[in-house]
């Protein structure tokens, strides 16, 4: 630090810098006095020092306190962020740019082969009604899924709950594949994130649903890559198609109950649980109100949904809590008949996941029961089978967590016992779900009948909905169930 | 165990409580339900700052909103370092860094305040020389947020920084990601581009100050 000497012509000028400092008090020794000892002598810069001291007492004379509790607000929108994208942008290392650059290119060069094997097809079959189908449900429903506009129109809750038939979503596709805004936010990708951020912030309303366009980038990238895999699973994942709301009013009064209590909870876990639930997708009404139950129990419980392989890796490594939808996920494409979820909680928290999965469940079935619905076929024939076979599940995980008191039966005398039931319940998880990135695969050491403490413990559950049975093992699953 | 509290000290002196320590590094091994809690705890302070950042308090909401979101997506980049509410602070100037439109409007706010301030009633009744009066004045408070809100971007930052959430130097130079000489020199232009804004409230008689 420069010290002037006092005294001289210019030493107010000189000294005008440091007696901000000094109010900072950031001066020490001799320059110190120094200072003093001009400021006792010179008004002028003693009356710097005072208009100093009045800024600063003006700026803290009015505390504006926040007129409304944030938490609410931003824990909903974190919820909402984690079922739309699990916990990404919590866990992810940033990407560097050249990376972006590379997955982009490849991304987009897998879209130009794509196209250029639909004009093969057309070309060699001449059936060009077939192939631009074709082409239309392995590009568009990414690139659809990448219109913000589109994607704040559509509410969350709806989302959650429709699914338009096949028609009206091959129909979007095409208007959505000729319209020329996705492709500009692609090439923008990286610039537009910031000005989008900025008018986030201006134009959003506070209590509005929180704008998703933020992570266009990350989605682009995603979807883009998404698009050689599994198209379809993506369009149901980032919920661009437009809903079939099918019972609006009392779905929605009592999911707005459920997440308004959402904040208040916390839950903790390490334990894995794998459902496989397979049911046929002639009863997407069902599926997807089921699949809406099991949400909300998720959001219930605070458990995070991890979308993909990499963040089960990690959150495997960290022992920490997750909710991982595998390749089906809980979106039942049309023509599917499976889906996979993978549910990682601790022993002491499990109860509580438990009984929200099994309220969902319960709900899930009531509503599919109820004359609402009547309109859908088979819809009675297969909630009785669900019924059936979430029933069981139930039982056979009471006894594999020990929600009720332990016995020494194991998942697999669940199987060995209901040979005729349509529920299979198996003991060990596939080698397909080890950790992809870790080639790690998951534990597979114990069924246990008492609860160990932080072991993972896979479990897979698989439920198959077939043709209709008798009612024999209805009975007896319903027996098992238990109520903790 | 000297390690834990050997960082139990560090946090004492960083104004982090055992408890608040404990409960962010809940929150980063994956319990983010417990955030809420964080954000009870912060949101007047960093709504406030906020509020003084933009001059508005619909942008302040959004902007709190903002930061806390952010916030939660990067806890994990959260080391204890530094001061939560200073990693707070940070996240939301690097919002607003992004904002780059506001600065422009800056400027041109800025000729219009000097007319303003020149016919304002207030000059007459802060002319006294007792600071704590003066700071008390209402209308003098309103007069400097007018005058800060037509400032640089750059100098409202690290003056709202200094004096409103009385962050040191070291502090400053970290949200800012700037050296300390800077944090220096910014606030002592800033002060100065202040006290020439509000001149004929500070100096209502020429040559009274000499």
């Amino acid at each position: 630090m420069k010290e002037p000497s006092p005294g001289s012509e210019n030493t107010c000028k000189t000294f005008a810098e440091h007696i901000s400092a000094y109010f900072d008090g950031q001066l020490t020794g001799e320059f110190l006095e120094t200072i003093e000892a001009h400021l006792r002598q010179c008004p002028h810069c003693a009356r710097q020092l005072e208009h100093y001291t009045l800024f600063r007492n003006a700026m803290n004379a009015e505390h504006r306190n926040c007129p409304v509790d944030l938490s609410p607000v931003v824990m909903a929108g974190l919820e909402r962020d984690h079922l739309l994208q699990g916990l990404e942008t919590l866990s992810k290392p940033p990407t560097p740019r050249w990376v972006k650059l590379v997955r982009a290119f490849s991304a987009a060069a897998m879209l130009a082969l794509i196209a250029s094997a639909g004009l093969i097809i057309m070309h060699f079959t001449g059936n060009t009604h077939q192939s631009s189908r074709l082409a239309d449900r392995t590009v568009s429903p990414a690139i659809q899924s990448l219109d913000p506009t589109q994607q704040s129109a559509v509410p969350q809750r709806e989302f959650a709950l429709g699914m338009s038939p096949e028609k009206d979503q091959n129909e979007s596709f095409d208007t959505s594949l000729n319209s020329s805004e996705s492709s500009d936010d692609l090439n923008n990708s990286d610039e537009s994130e910031a000005p989008s951020e900025a008018s986030r912030i201006s134009k959003r309303s506070l209590f509005a649903k929180p704008d998703l366009s933020g992570n266009l980038n990350k989605k682009i990238a995603k979807a883009l890559l998404s698009t050689t895999t599994a198209p379809a699973e993506k369009m149901q994942y980032l919920g661009s198609q437009p809903p079939l709301v099918l019972q609006p009013s009392p779905v929605r009064s009592e999911q707005e109950q459920l997440s308004m209590s959402v904040t208040s909870k916390s839950r903790g876990l390490s334990w894995p649980v794998k459902l496989v639930y397979e049911l046929d997708s002639s009863d997407l009404p069902g599926w997807m109100l089921l699949k809406e139950q099991v949400f909300i129990a998720l959001m219930e419980n605070h458990v995070p949904v991890l979308s993909e392989s990499w963040q089960v890796a990690e959150a495997l490594e960290k022992n920490q809590e997750f909710f991982y939808q595998a390749k089906k996920g809980l979106d039942l494409p049309p023509g599917s008949r499976s889906a996979q979820i993978l549910l990682v909680t601790q022993p002491e928290t499990f109860e509580r996941i438990h009984a929200s999965l099994q309220q969902a469940m319960s709900d899930t079935i009531r509503r599919r029961l109820s004359p609402e619905l009547e309109n859908y076929s088979q819809s009675r024939t297969i909630t009785a089978e669900l019924v059936n076979a979430v029933e069981t599940t139930f039982a056979a995980l009471d006894r594999a967590f020990g929600v009720t008191p332990p016995n020494s039966e194991t998942i697999l005398t669940t199987q060995a016992t209901q040979p005729a039931s349509p529920v299979t319940v198996l003991t060990t998880l596939p080698a397909s779900t080890s950790c992809p990135t870790t080639g790690r695969a998951a534990t597979t050491t114990q069924v246990a009948s008492t609860r160990p403490t932080l072991t993972l413990l896979p479990v897979l559950i698989k439920i198959e909905v077939g043709e209709p049975t008798p009612t024999t093992t209805t009975a007896a699953a319903t027996n098992q169930s238990t109520q903790p | 165990m000297s390690n834990m509290t050997n960082q139990t000290t560090e946090n004492a002196q960083l104004g982090l409580t055992f408890d608040e320590t404990a409960l962010i590094r809940k929150i980063q091994t994956g319990q983010t339900a417990l955030f809420a809690e964080l954000i009870v705890r912060y949101q007047d302070r960093v709504y406030n700052f906020a509020y003084r950042l933009t001059g508005s308090a619909e942008d302040a909401a959004d902007l709190s909103q903002e930061t806390f979101t952010r916030a939660i997506r990067s806890i994990r980049q959260f080391n204890g370092n530094a001061r939560f509410s200073t990693w707070l602070i940070r996240i939301m100037i690097n919002i607003t860094n992004d904002f780059k439109a506001r600065v422009k409007r800056d400027r041109e706010n800025h000729q219009q305040m000097q007319a303003l301030l020149q016919r304002s009633q207030a000059s007459q009744m802060v002319a006294r020389n007792d600071p704590q009066l003066r700071a008390q004045t209402h209308e003098m408070v309103a007069l400097l947020w007018q005058a800060m809100d037509s400032m640089d971007i750059q100098h409202k930052q690290v003056l709202l920084l200094r004096d409103l959430e009385q962050m040191s130097y070291q502090e400053i130079a970290q949200v800012l990601k700037v050296t300390e000489g800077t944090v220096k020199s910014r606030l002592f232009r800033a002060r100065e581009t202040l006290r020439e804004l509000l001149d004929p409230v500070l100096n209502p008689r020429v040559g009274e100050e000499k």
